[in-house]
């Protein structure tokens, strides 16, 4: 997993340790592309990079580590290997980690991480997850856990959540830190609490940049999924006080996002909207920052927009899967073909990641008699259809940043996007933008073809809102989304942290 | 002590530990018996013919054992199959039968355990499968069980509106979690919530469910009579539709098919209006099928719905003289 030179450079302290969950550098796209722009857009700052993964993971890496990447280590969170032998002795001080353990996963906070991580400490490196966790110990702790938590559920789906949580949190406050003069977290859940460990027990300071909400994931993940058993019967109330496994899980990784928090001295996310939920899960707001991702203006700036007598285009720009709603593109598109007979829509993205879907959104198209308006081009270069577009949609039911809208307004064609993400943010401008460059496009509701269509025929219609819009927005990203910016933000916020002074810190590092 | 230890406590420590514990007993049984009796034979081989015949009590010795261990399972309430079977395959054929057995029950030693297992992981995980009337006193008991004496669970529309970010995530949670169309204006009031956090959500769910409408549209589709859709029928066919295709996570396709089966229908049908029906309960199903009927361009048909619907205004219990809505199939222009 890790390269040679990697090997070679390891042992010494780096400027900046990046803690990240489940994706670089194996996971491509994403987050993952953006871990490995920041570390190249720094390239006179030395990493180490932690991986966080539930089992040790076969799949090949997607990114070659730059070459200021001194080391990259993984932290399994679910490796629980084989029961511990029967000569076995269970240290002293296991009833207290259990305890400890407990109430960071229900509380969370700076003093119950120092609890737990005293209780760690105190066995003194005598046990493992492996040993402690497959030990008659983990079984009567888990006991009493049950008792105390929710008697009335099941046993059996209570332990293995229980051990499942439990578990990764030990792990995570047992695996050995890198030394680094400052830690970045890319989320909060068990890489916030190991950037939290880091800030308390080494005293440098701890940055988190968050680009979804990681506890409102899980918890949208947790509140519909099939997995998690309901072993208590709710009916359709909201306020039924008996405490269930989802209930747990969603705990859980609440008091780990506020343990997060209240270590990590910034907390970052990509626009104002994700600071409203950040505030809402505890984050401190005077710690609260905003660094936007950027693009090159450069690829863009050759791009000239299309004249009001070439043939009326819209596009989607984005790969044929359900979450980019394409199906509600397509609609509007046969909507809009009702007043503007010669319009053409282009669905410009992959078709092959769910064959299935993009099937059905072929079938719509001739279902709707639409075969002639609306062309599925599938992979290409958007530069090469950019100076044809009038106008860009996006009908995405989820996003976050969405690069498509920051390339189309670097290229000056306004565009038309569900209220998702930061697209209210980048088309509009941000609450506090001086002077008030105007909107960029137009943002309607979800799942609303009639209502995006009258969006884009309304752009469409008119050469002069177009020009205006898209001047508008490519003003809006020259000014403050470029990739020059973002990076010389991340050097600035490193290059403090570095420099900081340490605070007082246990001494007690494992 | 609450049941899902007690099941917990009782099947760790006697179930699965306990059978694999005789298994392995008997098992050391079988090879005392086959040892004694092989080395037994072999020696008495050795010694002479006229020796042999002390075989034949050291063979009732070993069958005697045989049978007092198949008293001792028994007394310990163990399963005795193995024990016995064991006994007689000794009895009856010596220290072959011994071999036989041994060899059946290493053959059999897995597939065993995993009955066991899978017996004892069904019992503490509750379920049904293996004891539903145990499961459900279980549930009763350990209070489990919908709580009846609760008030009634809030609007789910009001919560959406007014509700804490916390209840609004839990209702989009259930409305997830059991689908049903009635829920979907509560989610297309979700995908439109201001705050940024409930849409997200909300587009999960609706990505989830997009399936479950599509199917509850089929099905809805499938249930439509072949010949004849009764007014009523279709009126509330219409209504199903009209949520499902409100909810925006309908093809466009699917919804114009799907209008037309019940348009055909009503066409086939023998009136709009049905005779009993009140007609302040069907004045809403009655809106939808004017409106579809507009936007259908199907003039005829509306004009006989309203002057029917107007007579039974006044005489609800009017015996009106039925035309077949198939002489007002829509017309060329209409």
């Amino acid at each position: 997993m890790t390269d040679r030179r990697v090997e070679a450079r390891r042992g010494r302290a780096t400027d900046v340790c990046i803690i990240v969950e489940g994706c670089y550098p194996y996971v491509p796209g994403g987050v993952s592309a953006w871990i490995d722009w920041l570390v190249r857009s720094q390239s006179d700052t030395s990493f180490s990079i932690v991986s966080l993964w539930p089992m040790p993971t076969k799949q090949q890496p997607r990114y070659a580590l730059p070459p200021n990447v001194v080391s990259l280590q993984h932290l399994y969170l679910q490796s629980f290997g084989e029961p511990a032998s029967k000569s076995f002795v269970i240290p002293d001080g296991v009833d207290e980690l259990g305890i400890a353990l407990g109430e960071l996963s229900a509380k969370g906070g700076s003093a119950a991480l120092r609890r737990a991580l005293r209780a760690v400490m105190s066995l003194e490196g005598q046990s493992s997850l492996s040993r402690l966790f497959n030990s008659p110990m983990a079984w009567e702790i888990a006991r009493t856990a049950y008792e105390r938590e929710m008697p009335f559920g099941s046993f059996l789906h209570f332990f293995w959540a229980w051990r499942a949580l439990l578990g990764g949190l030990f792990a995570t406050l047992e695996f050995p830190l890198p030394d680094a003069k400052a830690y970045h977290t890319i989320s909060t859940g068990y890489a916030g609490v190991l950037a939290a460990r880091a800030a308390l027990q080494t005293g440098r300071p701890a940055v988190l940049t968050e680009h979804g909400i990681y506890t409102n994931e899980r918890r949208v993940e947790l509140l519909m999924a099939d997995w998690v058993a309901d072993t208590v019967d709710k009916g359709h109330r909201l306020d039924d006080p008996r405490f269930d496994l989802r209930d747990m899980w969603i705990r859980a990784f609440e008091a780990y996002a506020r343990t997060c928090y209240e270590c990590c001295d910034e907390v970052l996310t990509l626009y104002e909207d994700n600071q409203r939920a950040q505030r809402a899960l505890g984050a401190p707001p005077e710690r609260m920052h905003v660094i936007a991702n950027g693009i090159d203006l450069n690829r863009f700036q050759a791009v000239r927009p299309a004249t009001p007598d070439d043939r009326p285009t819209v596009a989607l720009i984005g790969r044929v899967v359900p979450i980019k709603d394409v199906k509600t593109f397509i609609t509007a598109a046969g909507i809009l073909r009702e007043t503007i007979p010669d319009l053409e829509a282009l669905v410009l993205g992959p078709l092959d990641e769910d064959p299935e879907y993009a099937a059905s959104c072929r079938a719509l198209v001739t279902e709707l008699g639409l075969d002639d308006c609306v062309t599925f081009t599938g992979t290409v270069n958007i530069l090469d259809y950019l100076s044809r577009i009038h106008v860009v949609a996006l009908t995405s039911l989820s996003e976050s940043q969405p690069l498509v809208v920051l390339e189309a307004g670097a290229a000056g064609i306004p565009f038309v996007a569900t209220n998702v993400g930061s697209c209210r943010e980048i088309l509009e401008g941000r609450a506090d933008e001086t002077p008030a460059l105007g909107p960029g496009g137009i943002i309607t509701n979800l799942v609303a073809p009639g209502e995006i269509a009258a969006a884009i025929g309304e752009l469409l219609a008119s050469g002069d809102k177009r020009r205006r819009y898209g001047e508008a927005l490519r003003e809006r990203m020259r000014r403050y989304y470029t990739a020059e910016q973002a990076a010389s933000s991340y050097r600035d916020l490193y290059r403090r942290l570095i420099e900081a002074p340490s605070r007082p810190h246990d001494q007690t590092a494992p | 002590m609450p049941a899902a230890i007690r099941n917990a406590e009782t099947a760790t420590t006697s179930v699965p530990a306990r059978a694999t514990g005789e298994a392995g007993a008997q098992a050391w049984w079988l090879i005392a018996a086959l040892a004694v009796e092989a080395l037994g034979l072999a020696v008495l081989v050795r010694l002479g013919r006229e020796s042999l015949w002390l075989f034949v009590p050291l063979h009732l010795l070993v069958t005697l054992a045989l049978a007092w261990n198949v008293a001792r399972v028994r007394r310990a309430r163990h399963d005795t199959t193995l024990a016995m079977l064991g006994c007689v395959a000794v009895a009856a054929i010596g220290p072959a039968g011994a071999l036989g057995v041994l060899v059946l029950t290493g053959l059999d030693r897995h597939a065993g355990d995993r009955r066991l297992l899978t017996a004892w992981y069904e019992r503490i995980a509750l379920s049904v499968a293996v004891d539903p009337v145990t499961r459900f006193c279980d549930d009763v008991g350990s209070g489990r069980m919908i709580d009846l004496g609760a008030p009634p669970p809030p609007s789910y529309a009001a919560v959406m509106a007014a509700g804490t970010l916390v209840e609004r995530q839990a209702v989009l949670g259930n409305v997830a979690r059991r689908f049903h169309p009635d829920y979907l204006p509560v989610l297309a009031q979700a995908l439109n919530n201001p705050e940024p956090v409930i849409r997200v959500q909300a587009a999960a769910v609706a990505a989830q469910i997009r399936p479950e409408v599509a199917r509850a549209y089929r099905t809805a589709i499938e249930s439509i009579p072949q010949n004849v859709l009764s007014s009523f029928d279709a009126l509330v066919l219409l209504q199903t539709f009209e949520k499902l295709i409100a909810s925006g996570l309908l093809d466009e396709g699917d919804r114009r098919h799907g209008l037309d089966i019940v348009l055909t229908g009503v066409a086939r049908g023998e009136a709009v209006l049905p005779r009993r029906v009140a007609f302040e309960t069907a004045a809403p199903l009655e809106k939808t099928l004017e409106q579809l009927l507009i936007r259908r361009r199907r003039f005829a048909a509306l004009r006989q719905h309203r002057s029917e619907r107007a007579v039974l205004a006044v005489r609800p219990r009017a015996n009106i003289r039925r035309m077949s809505m198939a002489s007002h199939a829509p017309r060329a222009g209409e």
